[in-house]
């Protein structure tokens, strides 16, 4: 008896409360969190049709604005500078074999394939994704949400809605942005250090772009949209606990947002593979 | 229970619990047709809770919550703990609800906040009344009497941002009277604002129930407003009603957690039973 108490103190008790509980309550609440966005963004697609008030249209078209054209900067200097960074890399390995022509069409499908939705949706993050948890969060500490509720304005049909409808448009305009931004600066450096001149460039890139590479590329970005703007709002709308509780739903929803984005971009980069390419 | 149809809202013994603590422990209190009804107590003693406990914004873990609304089909009766969207809908809308720091929309002018609540929910109506062409004339008219009240049709194009505390708190219960409620709800009307303000919410306060009847429910920790509008007072201790008197009644009580409250004492049994 006494025995069996004192290795329940030594042994049990602390795996039971320093290991098992927190990884219980860490998985209760992932659970619990990843219900809420599902719901939240099922709620949110059912009502598209409100979009055809014009009230709710353009608070969708400020959110465009807000999330597209303001990350328009950003997107063409990052956009850019990978581009030039492909371009050199590539450039550097293949000059060993002589092959530095095909710069372009790695460049290009690089870029259409991986680089172009990934550093989009890593840009969003940090510009939309950050800023809507934020938002939202504070509006969720300043009862501004319940006073939502209060007067019977759905909060999903008011704020996330537009936010995440804006966010899959703005990321798939953004990504063919910035692909041909980085297709761009991937010339400059192929006409300059390479020796490639830009009429080669851009024929190879452009003619080893292929529908399946664009497609599969827009989806992604699509999907990335998808779950920034779902984790960012949901994060926002569960803000508890003033500015400190606004602090902590911006960076969860940070974090969430890319190590999702990361994780469905290798799980979309197989089904791609397999069933797209066929290989 | 409120059979002579004079209650509107009513809690039965109601418990909530939140983040561990008992914040609503057995809170049972009636409140009267066309009365007002103050409610003060010390900070954190869950005050603002309750309010949010009549509109479903929270809902009890055990107990009753019971509005009663005498609308055109009659007596309706609602059960805070199981509502249906529609019915919660309809429940809210008896309410005008003025929030701690007036909750406003940041990206929103102050008359495009107080003007939400028509344009969302209640355009139809005005359409239907009005016409298309007049009816957002008619709103923005009615933006215009209610900011009128509150003193603040100066800031109608004022960002929330741009506003003190008393400004935004004020523009805050012009949004929550723009539907012509038949229940406020005051949560802090008073606090940060400066004593002419004051008195002028308290004033609006009473003429709001004197002249269109309404119920208000206030929520303040100012005992010289609660004198002022109040028609009964209620402490709130410890997650229930400590006492609940006319404004006589509260200052002449022999009840020690309420004399040391009223008088402001830092000694006495209030603050020997806090555990912080
Ligand atoms: N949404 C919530 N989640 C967790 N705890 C809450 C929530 N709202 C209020 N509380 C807690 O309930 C208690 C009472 O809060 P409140 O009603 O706001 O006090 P007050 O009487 O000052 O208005 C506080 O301790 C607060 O921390
Ligand atoms: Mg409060």
């Amino acid at each position: 008896m006494a025995a069996e108490s004192m290795a329940s103190r030594i042994f049990v008790a602390p795996i039971r409360d320093r290991i098992l509980s927190p990884i219980g309550s860490y998985v209760g609440r992932s659970v619990h969190s990843a219900g809420y966005t599902m719901l939240m963004t099922c709620e949110a697609i059912i009502k598209i049709p409100t979009l055809l008030n014009w009230r709710n249209f353009c608070e969708f078209l400020r959110q465009c604005y807000l999330a597209g054209i303001q990350s328009l900067p950003v997107v063409f200097l990052v956009g850019l500078f990978v581009g030039m960074i492909l371009s050199l890399q590539s450039g550097l390995t293949l000059m060993q074999f002589g092959l530095e022509r095909f710069i372009a069409e790695i460049t290009g499908a690089a870029l259409t394939r991986e680089m172009g939705p990934l550093m989009t949706a890593i840009i969003l993050t940090g510009r939309v994704g950050s800023s809507m948890a934020a938002e939202l969060g504070t509006m969720s500490v300043s009862e501004e949400i319940d006073a939502l509720r209060i007067m019977s304005i759905n909060p999903v049909r008011f704020l996330v809605l537009p936010r995440i409808l804006a966010t899959v448009i703005m990321m798939v305009v953004l990504t063919v942005f910035a692909i041909l931004i980085g297709i761009f600066g991937g010339a400059l450096i192929g006409q300059a250090q390479i020796g490639v001149s830009y009429d080669m460039f851009f024929k190879g890139a452009f003619d080893v772009i292929t529908y399946k590479d664009l497609y599969s590329g827009l989806t992604k970005a699509a999907v990335f949209g998808l779950l920034i703007s779902m984790i960012s709002c949901s994060e926002g709308l569960r803000t508890t606990g003033g500015a400190e509780g606004v602090g902590r739903g911006t960076r969860r929803a940070v974090v969430n947002c890319l190590l999702y984005i990361i994780m469905f971009n290798y799980i979309m980069d197989s089904f791609i593979f397999l069933f797209v390419y066929g290989r | 229970m409120d059979a002579n149809g004079n209650i509107v809202i009513s809690f039965e013994n109601a418990y909530k619990t939140l983040s561990g603590r008992n914040v609503l422990d057995g809170m049972t209190f009636d409140v009267r047709r066309g009365e007002t009804f103050v409610i003060i107590g010390p900070s954190g003693m869950g005050k603002s809770v309750t309010l949010k406990h009549m509109v479903g914004l929270m809902r009890p873990d055990d107990g009753e919550v019971i509005i009663s609304d005498e609308g055109e089909g009659g007596r309706v009766r609602y059960d805070v703990s199981h509502l249906k969207p529609i019915q919660l809908e309809r429940l809210r809308a008896i309410f005008g609800y003025l929030f701690q720091d007036g909750a406003l929309l940041a990206s929103l002018t102050v008359g495009e906040n107080v003007a939400l609540p028509l344009f969302e929910r209640r355009l139809h109506v005005f359409r239907e009344k009005y016409g298309r062409r007049n009816a957002e004339n008619k709103i923005w008219e009615r933006v215009r009497e209610k900011l009128g009240m509150v003193d603040m049709v100066h800031a109608i194009d004022n960002l929330p941002a741009e506003l003190s505390g008393g400004m935004r708190k004020r523009a805050g219960l012009a949004r929550a009277i723009i539907h012509e409620p038949k229940i406020i709800l005051y949560d802090e009307p008073t606090s940060g604002l400066d004593p002419v303000m004051g008195t002028n919410i308290n004033r609006l306060i009473r003429h709001l129930q004197e002249k269109l009847g309404v119920t208000s429910l206030v929520v303040t920790h100012d005992i010289d407003s609660a004198y002022y509008v109040g028609d009964r007072i209620a402490m709130i201790n410890r997650g229930r009603m400590e006492q609940i008197g006319t404004p006589d009644e509260i200052k002449n009580t022999t009840n020690p957690v309420v004399r040391q409250f009223i008088e402001g004492n830092i000694e006495g049994p209030l603050t020997a039973g806090r555990k912080h």
